[in-house]
């Protein structure tokens, strides 16, 4: 059974300790959400497993599919099922959208091969996907993420790991910025790439996507600490009470 | 040096170059750029191919000329008047100017008659073959009302030694004309480049140059443009990549002379290993020249901490009513864009391919022939390491 498997993870930003000891497990098929106030570190989670260079792995373990995911490099992790949907996407002038994601497709489809897909069947799957998630065909000429607004640049988030088909996906804040409607079918077009083959984590601080997407798991991550964990009734209680009571728990504990 | 004949011209610049010492890194034009090593009495003639595609009938018939120089000096002299070779460009210039007055031996020339617009663009390769020196000389005169793009490429074979290429390309842009100067060189690193490309242009012409540097052990460009007529338009746009111990050495200067002309200047560089490059951009404008735009950008890349590049714009302005500005930019391929492009699964070369790619658009964007934009990106390619 595929799965990505985080065991006692510790990072470090800077000197500074920000993940103390994360254990979660994400099998195929899964989805799991991941809630949490701000400066918990959630998105240094998501960079850490990505191998961002700032992010200093001080200690724990993780595997994808049994492969430690610490001894890849950036590139060989997406190549090994790993995608990361970013909260801050960066921009890329002069880069055009179709024309990268081609680039990325060969690299992570054919990575140790000269083989290349047609561009024309390129073509056809990148305009596929883009009707599936309602994007007008003109963002394939644009350069990446330039100019884009912030929802724009969330639903080309989505784009990507469509064609890109990773084993698992994390997904930073990418309900956040999204319109109602923006939500309904990218929340929708996320469901439909799990499944048998996608598992997912689902980072975000509304209920709303997680209403549409509906979660297996909830985590509840404070101070570096997942403190709780339960099923889709812990988000509701998160929206209704707030943090505090965890925070508490962790005082204590 | 008007009225002399082609043979007189030769001698006195032949004597101006024995004249004119070695340029010196005291002089400000040549800080960056130490030549004093160079022994120039060792370059003797070296064998070039400059490949000329045939003309259409069409063209020939409405009086387009493209040919050699040498033989353009024997049978369109009726052509030249003023415009003989060296008629723009000074031997006094400078040593390297003078060596090319007194030993250009072969190059190109068109003439392109009264509203006579072509849509296929002229092109030459040029291809050096042994050590030596290759002196060519290109000679373009536009008719009032006439459109061209060029293209020259050069590349050079391997051999042992060092070719010196020193060229000089005359532009003559009659009123309302039009041209595109294309020039793409993927050297072997045989080849040291001296060239001096200046153009007059009249009342509402328009001469723009796109020029990409890949190649060579060291390359020096120098363009001038002379706005003679209101209403006449330049733009420089050039893309460089250095690599290894590579130097470049790049200089643009427009000459606003008149009211209403307009000038816009975009350098894009990238640099690594130990490469160095030092690019000079100056923009003058005359006290009459009211109503002038004027606009320099320089940009640099650096990939590695060997590599360095230096920035010297100024501008002499002696008009109140104008706009003029100079922006320059110094800096390493941003981290947080690698690391995205390589969560995508691109290669660290792949994803730095990438973002150069994009930093050098604005310059290849201007390309309209696809198989030259495709030659820019392909040499922009190669040089990215690993
Ligand atoms: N690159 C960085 N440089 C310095 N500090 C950082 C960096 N990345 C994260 N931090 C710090 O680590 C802590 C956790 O940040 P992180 O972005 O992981 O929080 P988060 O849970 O994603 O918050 P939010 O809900 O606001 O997105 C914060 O205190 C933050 O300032
Ligand atoms: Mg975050």
């Amino acid at each position: 059974m595929s799965e990505l498997k985080i065991e006692n993870l510790h990072v470090s930003v800077e000197g500074k300790e920000i993940l103390k000891g994360v254990n979660l497990v994400i099998k195929k098929g899964e989805i799991h959400a991941l809630m949490g106030p701000n400066g918990s570190g959630k998105s240094t989670l998501s960079f850490a497993l990505m191998g961002h260079p700032k992010y200093e792995i001080t200690g724990g373990k993780v595997t994808l599919d049994g492969k430690n995911l610490f001894e890849m490099e950036v590139d060989e992790r997406a190549k090994a099922g790993l995608f990361l949907s970013f909260q801050y996407p960066s921009e890329i002038p002069g880069v055009s959208l179709a024309n990268f994601l081609r680039t990325a497709y060969n690299e992570v489809k054919y990575p140790d091969s000269e083989k290349k897909v047609n561009i024309v069947d390129f073509m056809k799957l990148l305009y596929g996907k883009m009707e599936l998630l309602k994007m007008d065909k003109e963002f394939a000429k644009r350069h990446l993420n330039v100019g884009f607004s912030g929802g724009e640049k969330k639903r080309t988030e989505i784009l990507q790991l469509a064609v890109l088909e990773p084993k698992f996906a994390i997904l930073d804040e990418t309900d956040s910025g999204l319109d109602v409607d923006a939500l309904r079918v990218v929340a929708a077009g996320v469901k439909k790439l799990v499944g048998p083959h996608l598992g997912v984590l689902v980072i975000t601080h509304y209920q709303r996507i997680l209403h549409h997407i509906k979660p297996h798991f909830v985590h509840i991550l404070v101070d570096g600490k997942i403190v709780k964990s339960g099923d889709y009734r812990l988000a509701e209680d998160v929206e209704k009470s707030g943090y505090e009571i965890y925070e508490k728990e962790k005082v204590a504990a | 040096m008007k009225g002399k004949s082609t043979e007189g011209k030769r001698t006195e610049a032949l004597s101006i170059f024995q004249k004119l010492p070695m340029p010196s890194p005291k002089e400000e034009s040549w800080k960056y750029t130490d030549v004093r090593d160079l022994n120039l009495q060792e370059f003797g003639p070296a064998a070039q191919k400059i490949e000329f595609p045939g003309l259409s009938d069409e063209l020939k018939e409405k009086g387009v000329i493209f040919t050699d120089i040498k033989t353009a000096v024997e049978k369109h002299k009726e052509l030249m008047e003023d415009h003989e070779p060296l008629s723009l460009i000074s031997p006094e210039e400078d040593k390297f100017t003078a060596m090319h007055g007194a030993f250009w031996n072969d190059g190109v020339f068109i003439y392109v008659p009264r509203n006579v617009s072509l849509k296929m663009p002229l092109r030459n390769i040029f291809r050096g073959s042994g050590s030596g020196g290759v002196f060519s000389h290109t000679l373009i005169i536009l008719e009032e009302g006439a459109g061209i793009d060029y293209i020259e490429e050069h590349y050079s074979e391997k051999f042992e030694g060092v070719c010196l290429r020193n060229d000089a390309v005359e532009i003559f842009a009659g009123p309302n004309s039009r041209i595109t100067f294309h020039n793409f060189q993927k050297w072997e690193d045989n080849v040291m480049n001296f060239t001096y490309w200046k153009a007059r242009l009249a009342k509402d012409a328009r001469v723009n140059w796109i020029l990409g540097q890949f190649g060579g052990k060291f390359s020096r460009v120098k363009i001038d443009s002379f706005f003679d007529g209101p209403g006449s338009e330049s733009k420089n746009l050039g893309v460089f990549y250095g690599s290894g111990e590579q130097h470049f050495d790049f200089t643009t200067n427009v000459h606003h002379l008149v009211p209403n002309t307009t000038a816009d200047i975009l350098m894009k560089g990238v640099l690594d290993g130990k490469a160095s490059s030092v690019y000079r951009g100056k923009i003058k404008i005359a006290k009459i020249a009211q109503g002038t735009n004027s606009y320099l950008s320089d940009h640099s890349l650096i990939l590695s901490n060997g590599a360095v590049s230096h920035s010297i714009p100024s501008l002499e302005i002696d008009a109140n009513d104008v706009k003029a500005s100079h922006g320059a930019t110094l800096g390493k391929p941003d981290e947080e864009e690698i690391f995205y492009l390589m969560s995508r699964g691109l290669r660290r070369k792949e994803a730095e391919r990438q973002i150069i790619l994009g930093y050098f658009s604005p310059v290849t964007d201007n390309i309209m022939f696809d198989d030259l934009r495709e030659k820019f990106n392909e040499a922009l390619h190669d040089k990215v390491r690993g």
